[in-house]
């Protein structure tokens, strides 16, 4: 097993002890040079710690130690709530009977966030997050004082999700903005948040939140059971959640949704759903996360009910094409040409007659061709931009039909295949890797093939759950009162029961005002 | 013994993995066939040679890059590849050697025969059709008359449709109540089935006098004996089959004419028929047959020299259009039965059928002699005609009118 273990994943890193916060011990001590001394043994030589020492102007002339992060701290939060009280009214207020330090935090700071530790671990990981410590001579207590910078994106439109109507607002790297945009549109204190660090490098700070009595207190439960679980070294990006917490580890469907727009989220959190925001990325989670809810945008509940019904329509035969286009035109041409009605059959042929490939290989190819392109128009620079859209529009497009390698029928396939595909985005990826699937079954088998291996993906999703949530609820399970929000949208008046399926059943209509 | 337990479940999957990876290699693709390895047969024609009684059989194949939208071909968009031998599938297989493609014949429209092939019986002849699933049972069937089968997929007459057989399909689609179209499954439900026999379409050139150019034609009907090609009927004929016979609606429309008295002609357009066949049986009389047939029509053309100054003039007009229609429809269909009986003693109207579906068990007894009994069985034909609409005129176009 260890020898296997090796050779797919390489040796596990071993930790350096001095890395792990949770590993710093020791208590602040009454001397400062030694409390400044531990800290620089911790910090070692980065440049960016920063000490301001100087004496307190009272009676006693106490000496008095700063410490902070340069570039985590407002400068001026410093400067107007810590040195400015401490440098003028220190000297006007009289000497404190007994400590310092009480009386620095009751008196002379002017700060909302205010806390009193003892160890040098709370001491550095306040330092960590932007806070500033305050030591004084003497004293075994020191005071963290909140003074961290918010550097911010500002509030932008998601790239990932425009819309035409509907709130323009994305959520930005910041965490703290992004809680305060959920309660923006949420004013109600059941919508709860719980903090919880992890990564044990990176101490990311990752937020549940729910509103409770709406959300199921057993799927609450479990999102924290899982992420209590993970164990990572460092969470990056809410992606790194994603996999640590989601059902069906090897399955390529997504089981937990993601969005950037907050109205979304809060809709998802009124339904009962749980988000989990992580610091840095903009991308929040939501669990469960079902099959129908990739197919279902804020936009359809902000127009009319009958064009967003068959927008949803639309968005379902899109799917339906952007996987099955490619492998039918295989499977009919290669194996049952006595289905392609005779006038289209003859135009294929046609196309087909100086080709020298076979139907399938040109699929794939022409499939790999587009998905090259996608590739490189993702990842080069802006600048070269163009250049790739000109060359693409060559290689799928009229030189290669002219040059005599591909088909035209074979381009409109990669076109329709590749524009369908980006309908429903949040299946884009998957629905790449069950074309190939299908597309090497049907250039093999035929309709067969193509029937054999849409029962596989078929009983795949079947078997999904997401949070102990079926896959495909409200269609397996069926429950028909949840039709009424997928495929069809009806008239909001009739949508006023929450679904059964993600909220807790209390028998009331999830009104959040208990 | 852990590390044993891994080989092993190693060992196995890899080979699971082998099998699923030959699956795909060597079993599939058997029946795969590219586009480019096709040949499509759009029609075939079927001949004799008179003198060694060999079959001919012509094949129309497509020749697709012709018919490609981005450069369009000067050469035809169709060759025809003849082939001789004794059975269908062996001209078949010579017919692909020909041409080098494999046969593909699920797109098959048309196949004419001779009226030589046609009296030999067709039930043998398209046996591997239906043994080896060929050609699709929809294809039409029809005979040629007074030419070679072949002519009709070389001889370019005017038409729209680039490929012969696209214009023969179109005009067996497009046909009208005086011709009868049947396809191969129809023919073998009525050749294979008791107590009636079948009709197919026929195709001819027709070349009026004072034109140049000919025209292939698709009128008239072609009359089996169980499965024996007989004789011709004629337009009137196939119409008076029509109206009796056959189910669909679109079949039995069509206009046609009808003489008055005075000299001037009206026509009239069928909307809807209802034929029914009555066979009474009454114990050992001979068995008597009624045809009733309720026609609804439309008075589409009145070339009449008169003008009406009532309504009342108009409804007596009407009414001796009704009558005048109902004696020569009833004449057109009696004409047609005793041409059954006596000429080509073939039950192409279903007689023996509405016995067998009526009384099976006399049925059973008189079907060994019924080919006899038939010409001489008695038969009445009731003809109504209603007229629902004469159309937006009142009386006809005459000069003078204000």
């Amino acid at each position: 097993m260890n020898r296997k273990r090796k050779l797919w994943f390489g040796k596990k890193s071993e930790k350096s002890p001095k890395t792990e916060i949770e590993q710093i011990k020791g208590n602040i001590h009454g001397n400062i040079s030694d409390n400044k001394a531990a800290l620089q043994q911790i910090f070692h030589q980065s440049t960016d710690i920063k000490y301001r020492e100087f004496n307190l102007p009272l009676q006693e002339q106490k000496k008095v130690l700063l410490c902070y992060l340069e570039g985590l701290i407002n400068a001026e939060s410093i400067n107007k709530s810590i040195m400015e009280p401490i440098l003028e009214e220190s000297s006007h207020s009289e000497s404190p009977k007994a400590e310092v330090i009480p009386f620095i935090q009751n008196r002379i700071v002017h700060n909302l966030d205010v806390k009193e530790v003892t160890n040098l671990k709370d001491m550095v990981k306040g330092i960590l997050v932007g806070k500033t410590v305050i030591m004084v001579e003497g004293s075994t207590v020191a005071l963290v004082v909140n003074t961290i910078r918010y550097e911010s994106r500002g509030i932008e439109e998601p790239d990932t999700e425009s819309t035409v109507r509907g709130p323009r607002e994305g959520f930005n790297e910041v965490l703290k903005t992004n809680t305060s945009m959920l309660r923006r549109i949420i004013k109600n204190p059941n919508l709860r948040f719980e903090d919880m660090q992890i990564g044990e490098l990176t101490q990311t700070t990752v937020r549940i939140g729910y509103v409770d009595g709406i959300a199921k207190d057993d799927i609450v439960k479990e999102v924290k059971k899982r992420l209590k679980a993970i164990q990572s070294d460092s969470i990056l990006e809410s992606g790194y959640i994603e996999q640590f917490i989601r059902d069906h580890k090897f399955s390529p469907f997504p089981t937990v949704g993601n969005s950037e727009k907050p109205d979304k989220v809060a809709a998802k959190l009124l339904e009962g759903r749980v988000a989990i925001l992580c610091d840095g990325t903009p991308f929040v989670l939501t669990v469960p996360f079902l099959f129908i809810e990739a197919l279902q945008v804020p936009e359809d509940y902000y127009n009319n009910y009958l064009f967003t019904t068959f927008i949803r329509f639309i968005r379902i035969i899109s799917l339906f094409l952007t996987i099955y286009t490619a492998p039918l035109f295989v499977a009919a041409s290669t194996f049952h040409q006595e289905m392609v009605p005779t006038l289209l059959l003859t135009t294929m042929a046609a196309a087909e007659e100086k080709v020298p490939f076979p139907i399938m290989l040109e699929a794939i190819l022409m499939l790999i061709v587009f998905q090259l392109l996608r590739e490189a128009g993702v990842r080069m620079p802006r600048p070269v931009g163009s250049a790739i859209s000109i060359v693409g529009a060559l290689v799928i497009g009229e030189a290669t039909v002219q040059a005599g390698l591909v088909g035209a029928p074979m381009v409109i396939v990669v076109a329709l295949t590749a524009i369908t595909g980006f309908v429903v985005t949040v299946y884009n990826g998957v629905s790449i890797l069950i074309r190939y699937f299908l597309l090497l079954l049907a250039g093999t088998f035929g309709l067969y093939g193509l029937l054999m291996g849409s029962l596989i993906v078929i009983t795949h999703v079947c078997s999904l759950r997401s949070f102990g949530i079926p896959y495909l609820t409200p269609y397996g399970p069926i429950i028909l009162k949840e039709w009424k929000d997928f495929p069809f949208r009806l008239p909001i008046q009739f949508m006023k029961n929450k679904p059964k399926s993600t909220t807790k059943n209390t028998g009331s209509k999830g009104d959040v005002y208990r | 013994m852990m590390k044993s337990g891994h080989l092993f479940i190693r060992k196995r999957s890899v080979k699971i993995v082998a099998v699923f990876l030959s699956l795909l290699l060597l079993t599939g693709c058997w029946d795969r066939l590219e586009l480019t390895e096709v040949g499509i047969i759009t029609a075939l024609a079927i001949d004799k040679n008179p003198e060694t009684g060999e079959y001919i059989l012509s094949a129309q194949y497509l020749r697709p890059a012709a018919l490609s939208a981005v450069a369009p071909s000067p050469v035809e968009p169709f060759i025809v590849i003849t082939s001789k031998g004794t059975t269908v599938s062996e001209l078949i297989r010579k017919a692909d050697q020909n041409v080098g493609r494999n046969g593909f014949y699920a797109h098959n429209k048309v196949v004419i025969v001779s009226e030589e092939v046609a009296k030999d019986g067709l039930l043998n002849l398209f046996e591997t059709f239906q043994r080896d699933k060929r050609v699709r049972s929809y294809v039409w069937v029809a005979v040629a008359k007074g030419t070679m089968a072949r002519t009709f997929l070389e001889k370019k007459v005017k038409s729209i449709a680039s490929v012969p057989a696209n214009f023969l399909n179109s005009l067996f689609i497009s046909a009208k109540t005086d011709a009868v179209t049947h396809n191969l499954l129809n023919f073998y439900k009525k050749s294979l089935k008791e107590g009636i026999d079948p009709v197919l379409g026929v195709l001819s050139f027709d070349k009026a006098e004072e034109l140049e150019e000919e025209s292939i034609k698709l009128t008239g009907g072609a009359v089996f004996q169980q499965d024996s090609f007989v004789g011709f009927l004629n337009e009137t004929e196939a119409m008076a089959y029509n109206w009796v016979r056959t189910e669909s609606t679109n079949k039995s429309q069509g206009t046609f004419k009808v003489p008055m008295d005075d000299g001037s002609i009206i026509s009239l357009r069928l909307i809807s028929k209802k034929a029914k066949i009555i066979p009474t049986i009454k114990g050992e009389e001979p068995i008597t047959f009624t045809i009733e047939l309720n026609q609804e029509t439309q008075l589409v053309e009145q070339v009449a020299n008169r003008k009406f100054t009532s309504n009342q003039e108009v409804v007596e007009y009407v009414n001796k259009v009704k009558e005048t229609t109902e004696k020569q429809v009833e004449e057109d269909i009696m004409r047609l039965v005793e041409k059954t009986q006596t000429e080509l003693r073939s039950d192409i109207l279903g007689f023996g059928e509405t016995i067998h579906k009526k009384n099976p068990k006399v049925w059973h007894k008189i079907k060994e002699n019924w080919q006899e009994n038939y010409p001489n069985t008695k038969v009445e034909v009731k003809v109504n005609v209603t007229i629902k609409n004469a159309g937006l005129i009142k009386g006809e176009l005459a000069p003078g009118e204000q």
